[in-house]
C-alpha cells in the first residue's frame, strides 16, 4: 500500500527527529544551467530522498520557486495552472505576506534576510542527518556542483536539535515507555524540543494510504487525514481532487496530471525566536497572575514544557493523540493558547467544512538559550510545513488562526497567538479561563494575562512546490513534455 | 519591474554645452529622494547653489498686470536659473522685504494671489486680508485637533474601504475633509473643492518647479479656472453667511453647509469672513479663505505620506528597538484612536513628524525673483529647502513651517497652526491600522513606494492593512444570469429554493460567519443575485458553503449560463473563481456596520442576539 506514495519526496511524509539540518538556497542565474545542476545532483547521489526509503542516514529533499521552475524550462502553459489553483504559490510569500499572513513591522518581508530574496530564491535543497558531518559533507559536494553549473547558494543558518532544557521534568513513563507508543512501529523518536524550552514534535497526523494501520487505530478520529491534504492528485477530505482537472471538469491530460500527482507544497519559514524576553515575561507575569511560570508556559502553549497535553486524559503521555471532548470549556487549555488554535482537533470553528492539517518538520537553529544564556546570537526555529494548499492551510493558520481570535472560537480574549503572534501594545488580552471552585459551586473570572509582546520576528518565508520525484527527473531531463511513446502508439 | 535606473550625482556631468541633457539630469535628481539628498550635499558641499538651464525661456515678469508693459522678446536658449541650497542664503531671501527679492511668480497663478504672491511692501489691502486672516482663521488646539480627527475619519469610509489602499488618497481626502469643514463648505461641494484644489496644486506645483523641466501650457489655465469656479462658490457663500447670521441654519443658500460632526465652540471660517468687520469687499474675503487652503491639500498630502514613508525606511533599516521609529509611531497610535490628543501626545507626535519633515520637507521648493530697484525681474531663483533644513535641529524649522510677519519674513506657509495638527491626525490613524504594510510589486517583489511629480507633489504610494480587522463583515452580491427559457428557469429556482430552505437555513445557522443571505430575481426574473453579509476571508467562506450546500448550488447552477463546473463540492476552487467573478462589489466599496468589530459567531455565542 506505501508503494503508491514512494514518489513522494520522503520530508512530506516522515516526520523524523532528525539532529542536524542544511536548507540550502538555490538561485539559477543568468548563464548558470539548473538542469545540468539537476542531472548532476542525481548522477553524484545527492538526489531527494523516496518515502519509500527506511530510515535513511541522510535525508535530501529539494522544492522549487514559481520563479525557479520558470528558470528550469517547466512550460508556461504548467505553470499557468499554479495561478488557478495556488495563487499564493504563484504570486510567492512576499507579495502575500502583509495580506495573507498579517506580516508587518519588522516581519515585514523588506525586512527579511537576504537568502528570501524574491528574486534570487528559486529552490531550496534541505540536507537532514544524524550526525554533523554527516549534513556538512553533502553541503560540501553539493556547493561544489553548484558552482561548476553556475548555481548560487546561500545556505541558512545551520538547523541542530536542541538537549532538553534544565528544569523540565519528564515524568517516569516518558518517553520511551509512553503507553502509546507500541514497540511494532519502531524505534521512538528521541525527543525535540525547542528554543522556548517546549517538548516538540509531538502532534500526531495520520495520512489514510500512508500511516500504518496499526497506528491509525491509536488516533482520534479528527488526527486521520486523507492524502490529498498533503500530496496532490489525490482525493482531499472534502472529496475533491483539484489537481488532476479544472477550470472545467475535463480531466488534464496525463503528462500534466503527472507533473503535479504526488508533489507537495512546502514552506519554508524561518522564524527568529526572543528567548530572553519570553522568559523574562513568563517570570513576570507569573508573578502577577500567582502562578508558577511553568504552569503560565503550560497554559500559553497548550502543553507541559515536558510534553504533557493539558486537555489529555490522566495517563496519557506525551505522544499519545487527543482531542478537546474533555475541556469544553477551556479550563484545563485556554482556548486562545498555541496548539489550540494551530491544531483545534475537532474544536467547533467557522469555516469548518476544510479542517487545515499542517505536517511540521522544523528544526532549531542557533545556539540553546538555556545552557548559555548568550542574548546576541540569533536563534529561532526553520520551520518546515507541508501541505496541498497553502492558502487553506498554512495562510489560514497563520494569517487567521494566530493573527487573530479564529472565528468561531470560544476564546473570549483578543489576543493573537500568545507563542509566535505578532503582539502590539493595545492587543486584547489572554483569557485563562479557570473551574469553579467546588463546594459551593461558584465560577470564577478567567485570569487575564496582558502586555504580550512578540516573542518571534519572521527572518523569512518561501512558498515552494516539492515535485515528485518522477517529475523531478522529467523536469532535470527536460524530458516532461515529450509525449511517451505509448501516447503516440495510442495516436 | 523595468524601474528606470537615476544616474549617480555628480556635478560634473551637467554639462554647460548640453543644455538639455543637463535639464533632464538634473529632473532626474531632483525626482528621487536619494539622489536629492545626495545632489544637495554636493551643492552645499561647493558653493550652495547651482545654475541650471531650464526649458521655461518665456519672460517670468508678469504681473497680474503684466499686459500694461511691452512683451519681451523669447529667448532662444535655456534660461539660466538659479538653485539655492544654503540655509543661510534662504533665510536671508525669504526675510528680504522685497527689495532685492520678489515672489511674484505666483501672482501669474490669479486668484489666491493674497497668501501666496504677497509682497511685504504691497499695502493696505494685503495688511487688512492679513488681520483678518488671523481673527477668522485662529481655532484652539482642541477644535482643530477635533475637526482634524472627524475628517480623517470621514476620509477613511471610501478610501480605507478595501484593505490595499493608496496613502496618497487618503490623505488627501482627510486634508480636503478638513477643509470642507474648517471653511463651512456644502458636502454637494466637496466634489468643487476637491477638483479646484487638486487642479491649482497641480499648477502650482508647475509654476513652482515643473515649467522649468516639462512643458505643460494647459496647466495653468487650469488651474485659474478652477480657483475662480471656487472663487464664485465662496464668495456666495460668504454674503449667505454674512446674510443671515442669526438662523443661518435655516437660510436655503447654506443648504448642507451646517455641519453637526464639529468639535464644541466651533464657528466655520466662512461665516466669520462674512462678520468681519471692515471694508474689505467679497472678492477680498474669499481670498483669503482660497489663499490660505490652496496649497494645504497638497501639501499635508506630501507631509503625511512623506512622514509614513519615513517609518517604514526607518524600520527597514533595522531600527527594531524601542527607540525605531514604527514601535514609536505604532505605541503612539495604539493607545486607541479616540478624538482628543492630549497636548502631551501632540507634542509627542510632533517629535516624531518634525525630524522626518526636515529630511524632507513638503514643501521641497519656493520660487523667487531678483528683482532691481524699480521692481524689473533681473533673475529667476528656485530656494530648495531640503538643502537647507539637512542638519538643522531648529524646531518648527522655519523653512518647513514658514516665517511669522513679525519676524521680517513672508507669511508664506499660511498654516502651522492648521496643519500640524491635521498631519498629526492622518499619520496617528494610518499608523493604527492593523496589518499595515507597504505593498509590493508583484512582478520583482520591491516596495511599489512614494511616487511623487518632479520629487513634489504625491501621487500615489500603495499600503495594504487588515481590514477585517476593523470591519469583521463584507458583503457578496453574486448576480447570475438565468438559462433561457429564463422562465423557465426562474421557476425552478423559486422551487430549488422553497424546497431547499431547510436545508440552506440550517448551513447558515451552522456556518456561523453569515449574518444575513437572501436571494432575488431582478431583471424581469432573468438574473439571480446571491445576496450574503458574512465574516471573514472570501475564499474560506465560500468554500465552506461549496464543501457543505454543494448540492443545492448544483440544481442553482443547473438554471444559469456559464456555472461553473459541477458537482461544485469536487471543484471548490472552480467554484470560488466563478463566484468572484459574478460579485457585484458595493459601489465606491460604501458598507455600513453598527458592530463593525463584532462577528457573527461571537454575537451568537455572546448572546448579543438570539438565533
Amino acid at each position: 500500500m506505501n508503494g503508491s506514495f514512494d514518489n513522494v519526496q520522503r520530508i512530506v511524509l516522515h516526520g523524523y527527529a532528525w539532529k542536524q539540518c542544511r536548507h540550502l538556497v538555490l538561485s539559477f542565474p543568468e548563464r548558470s544551467r539548473p538542469l545540468g545542476f539537476l542531472q548532476s545532483l542525481k548522477k553524484s547521489a545527492h538526489w531527494p530522498t523516496s518515502s519509500g526509503a527506511e530510515r535513511p542516514h541522510i535525508q535530501l529533499s529539494l522544492g522549487f520557486s514559481r520563479r525557479g521552475l520558470e528558470q528550469a524550462f517547466v512550460p508556461p502553459y504548467v505553470l499557468a495552472i499554479f495561478a488557478m489553483k495556488s495563487p499564493a504559490f504563484m504570486a510567492g510569500a512576499a507579495v502575500r505576506a502583509s495580506s495573507q499572513l498579517g506580516a508587518k513591522g519588522s516581519d515585514a518581508p523588506e525586512s527579511w534576510v537576504g537568502a528570501f530574496g524574491f528574486l534570487t530564491l528559486d529552490a531550496v535543497l534541505s540536507v537532514h542527518a544524524q550526525e554533523k558531518d554527516g549534513a556538512d559533507n553533502p553541503v560540501a559536494a553539493i556547493n561544489e556542483l553548484a558552482n561548476a553549473y553556475g548555481v548560487k547558494v546561500t545556505e541558512l543558518p545551520k538547523g541542530s536539535s536542541l538537549p532538553k532544557p534544565p528544569g523540565v521534568v519528564v515524568p517516569p513513563w516518558s518517553p520511551d515507555w509512553s503507553p502509546t507508543w507500541d514497540p511494532h512501529w519502531g524505534h521512538e523518536p528521541e525527543p525535540q524540543w525547542t528554543h522556548f524550552g517546549y517538548r516538540d514534535g509531538l502532534s500526531r497526523v495520520g495520512i489514510e494510504g500512508h500511516t500504518k494501520q496499526k497506528k491509525l487505530a491509536t488516533y482520534k478520529p479528527i488526527s486521520i487525514h486523507p492524502a490529498g491534504e498533503f500530496v496532490l492528485g489525490h482525493p482531499q477530505s472534502g472529496g475533491a481532487n483539484p489537481w488532476i482537472s479544472g477550470p472545467g471538469s475535463r480531466v488534464w491530460p496525463d503528462e500534466i496530471r503527472t507533473f503535479f500527482a504526488n508533489g507537495s507544497f512546502g514552506v519554508l519559514h524561518q522564524v527568529e525566536q526572543h528567548v530572553k524576553e519570553f522568559e523574562q515575561f513568563v517570570n513576570d507575569k507569573a508573578q502577577v497572575l500567582d502562578m508558577n511560570p511553568e504552569a503560565l508556559k503550560a497554559k500559553l502553549c497548550g502543553r507541559q514544557t515536558n510534553g504533557l497535553p493539558l486537555a489529555a486524559k490522566n495517563g496519557a503521555g506525551p505522544t499519545a493523540d487527543f482531542d478537546y471532548t474533555l475541556d469544553q470549556k477551556g479550563y484545563a487549555c485556554p482556548f486562545g493558547s498555541h496548539m489550540r488554535r494551530m491544531n483545534p482537533r475537532g474544536d467547533s470553528l467557522a469555516h469548518e467544512a476544510r479542517q487545515r492539517p499542517l505536517l511540521r518538520r522544523g528544526m532549531p537553529y542557533g545556539p540553546d538559550w538555556y545552557a548559555t544564556t548568550d542574548d546576541d546570537t540569533a536563534r529561532g526555529l526553520l520551520g518546515h510545513f507541508f501541505c496541498a494548499s497553502i492558502e487553506d492551510q498554512f495562510e489560514h493558520l497563520i494569517g487567521q488562526w494566530a493573527d487573530r481570535v479564529p472565528l468561531g472560537s470560544k476564546d473570549r480574549g483578543r489576543a493573537r497567538d500568545p507563542l509566535i503572534g505578532a503582539h502590539e501594545g493595545g492587543d486584547g488580552d489572554f483569557f485563562i479561563n479557570r473551574a469553579p471552585l467546588l463546594a459551593p459551586l461558584q465560577p470564577r473570572e478567567p485570569l487575564r494575562l496582558r502586555g504580550l509582546k512578540a516573542f518571534t520576528s519572521t527572518r523569512g518565508t518561501a512558498y515552494l512546490f516539492y515535485p515528485s520525484l518522477h517529475t523531478l527527473e522529467g523536469i532535470a531531463n527536460n524530458s516532461m513534455w515529450r509525449p511517451s511513446a505509448d501516447d503516440e502508439e495510442d495516436a | 519591474m523595468n524601474k528606470k535606473p537615476i544616474p549617480e550625482v555628480c556635478l560634473d556631468d551637467l554639462d554647460p554645452a548640453d543644455q538639455n541633457f543637463s535639464n533632464q539630469l538634473l529632473l532626474d535628481w531632483l525626482s528621487d529622494d536619494v539622489t536629492r539628498r545626495k545632489l544637495y550635499e554636493s551643492i552645499n558641499g561647493a558653493s550652495g547653489s547651482l545654475m541650471f538651464p531650464s526649458r521655461d525661456a518665456s519672460p517670468r515678469e508678469c504681473d497680474c498686470s503684466g499686459v500694461d508693459k511691452p512683451l519681451k522678446q523669447p529667448v532662444v536658449e535655456h534660461k539660466e536659473v538659479e538653485l539655492i541650497t544654503d540655509r543661510a542664503r534662504i533665510i536671508k531671501i525669504l526675510k528680504d522685504d522685497g527689495k532685492e527679492y520678489s515672489n511674484r511668480i505666483y501672482a501669474e497663478l490669479g486668484g489666491g494671489n493674497f497668501m501666496l504672491a504677497l509682497d511685504p511692501a504691497r499695502g493696505n489691502a494685503h495688511d487688512e486680508q492679513q488681520i483678518a486672516f488671523a481673527q477668522c482663521f485662529k481655532h484652539t488646539q482642541d477644535q482643530l485637533s477635533g475637526l482634524s480627527h472627524r475628517a480623517c475619519l470621514a476620509a477613511s469610509i471610501t478610501a480605507l474601504r478595501a484593505p490595499d489602499f493608496d496613502m496618497a488618497v487618503f490623505a488627501e481626502q482627510s486634508a480636503l475633509r478638513f477643509c470642507q469643514k474648517l471653511l463651512g463648505y456644502s458636502f454637494a461641494d466637496y466634489r468643487l473643492l476637491d477638483t479646484s484644489l487638486r487642479a491649482s496644486y497641480r499648477a502650482l506645483v508647475y509654476q513652482v518647479l515643473g515649467r522649468h523641466f516639462v512643458t505643460d501650457p494647459v496647466v495653468i489655465p487650469e488651474g485659474k479656472v478652477a480657483m475662480a469656479k471656487l472663487l464664485t462658490r465662496t464668495s456666495a457663500l460668504i454674503s449667505a453667511y454674512a446674510l443671515d447670521d442669526a438662523n443661518y441654519d435655516q437660510d436655503v443658500a447654506l443648504k448642507g453647509c451646517i455641519d453637526r460632526d464639529v468639535p464644541p465652540g466651533f464657528v466655520p471660517v466662512l461665516k466669520r469672513l462674512g462678520a468681519h468687520p471692515g471694508n474689505l469687499n467679497g472678492e477680498q474675503r474669499a481670498l483669503i479663505a482660497l489663499g490660505s487652503v490652496v496649497g494645504t491639500v497638497g501639501n499635508v498630502q506630501a507631509a503625511a505620506c512623506i512622514a509614513i514613508k519615513a517609518i517604514f525606511e526607518d524600520q527597514t533599516a533595522g531600527n527594531t528597538g524601542p527607540n525605531g521609529l514604527w514601535p514609536r509611531a505604532r505605541a503612539l497610535a495604539k493607545g486607541g484612536v479616540r478624538d482628543r490628543l492630549t497636548t502631551l501626545q501632540f507634542q509627542k507626535w510632533k517629535e516624531l513628524v518634525q525630524d522626518l519633515l526636515r529630511a524632507n520637507p513638503p514643501i521641497p521648493f519656493l520660487p523667487r525673483l531678483t528683482v532691481d530697484k524699480h521692481g524689473n525681474a533681473t533673475g529667476e531663483l528656485i530656494l530648495a529647502l531640503g538643502g537647507g533644513t539637512q542638519g538643522s535641529l531648529e524646531p518648527d524649522d522655519p523653512l518647513i513651517w514658514g516665517l511669522p510677519p513679525q519676524t521680517g519674513g513672508t507669511h508664506w506657509c499660511g498654516g502651522q497652526a492648521l496643519a500640524w495638527p491635521l498631519i498629526v491626525e492622518i499619520v496617528r490613524q494610518t499608523m493604527a491600522l492593523p496589518g499595515l504594510a507597504q505593498r509590493l510589486d508583484a512582478q520583482d517583489g520591491t516596495v511599489i513606494g512614494l511616487k511623487k511629480r518632479w520629487g513634489f507633489a504625491c501621487e500615489s504610494y500603495p499600503l495594504t492593512h487588515r481590514r477585517d480587522k476593523r470591519v469583521a463583515q463584507a458583503s457578496l452580491n453574486v448576480a447570475m444570469r438565468l438559462k433561457a427559457p429564463a422562465r423557465d428557469s426562474a421557476d425552478r429556482v423559486r422551487e430549488v429554493i422553497r424546497s431547499g430552505a431547510p436545508r440552506i437555513e440550517q448551513a447558515l445557522r451552522e456556518s456561523r460567519h453569515v449574518h444575513f443571505a437572501w436571494f432575488e430575481l431582478i431583471e424581469s426574473d432573468t438574473v439571480l443575485v446571491l445576496h450574503t453579509v458574512y465574516d471573514g476571508p472570501f475564499a474560506a467562506y465560500i468554500q465552506d458553503f461549496a464543501l457543505k450546500v454543494g448540492d443545492l448550488f448544483d440544481q442553482l447552477f443547473e438554471c444559469i449560463e456559464e456555472p461553473p463546473p459541477m458537482p461544485v463540492d469536487k471543484f471548490p476552487n472552480e467554484f470560488v473563481a466563478v463566484l468572484q467573478r459574478f460579485n457585484r462589489t458595493p459601489t465606491m466599496g460604501y458598507f455600513f456596520s453598527a458592530y463593525p468589530s463584532s462577528d457573527a459567531a461571537r454575537i451568537i455565542r455572546d448572546e448579543l442576539a438570539t438565533p
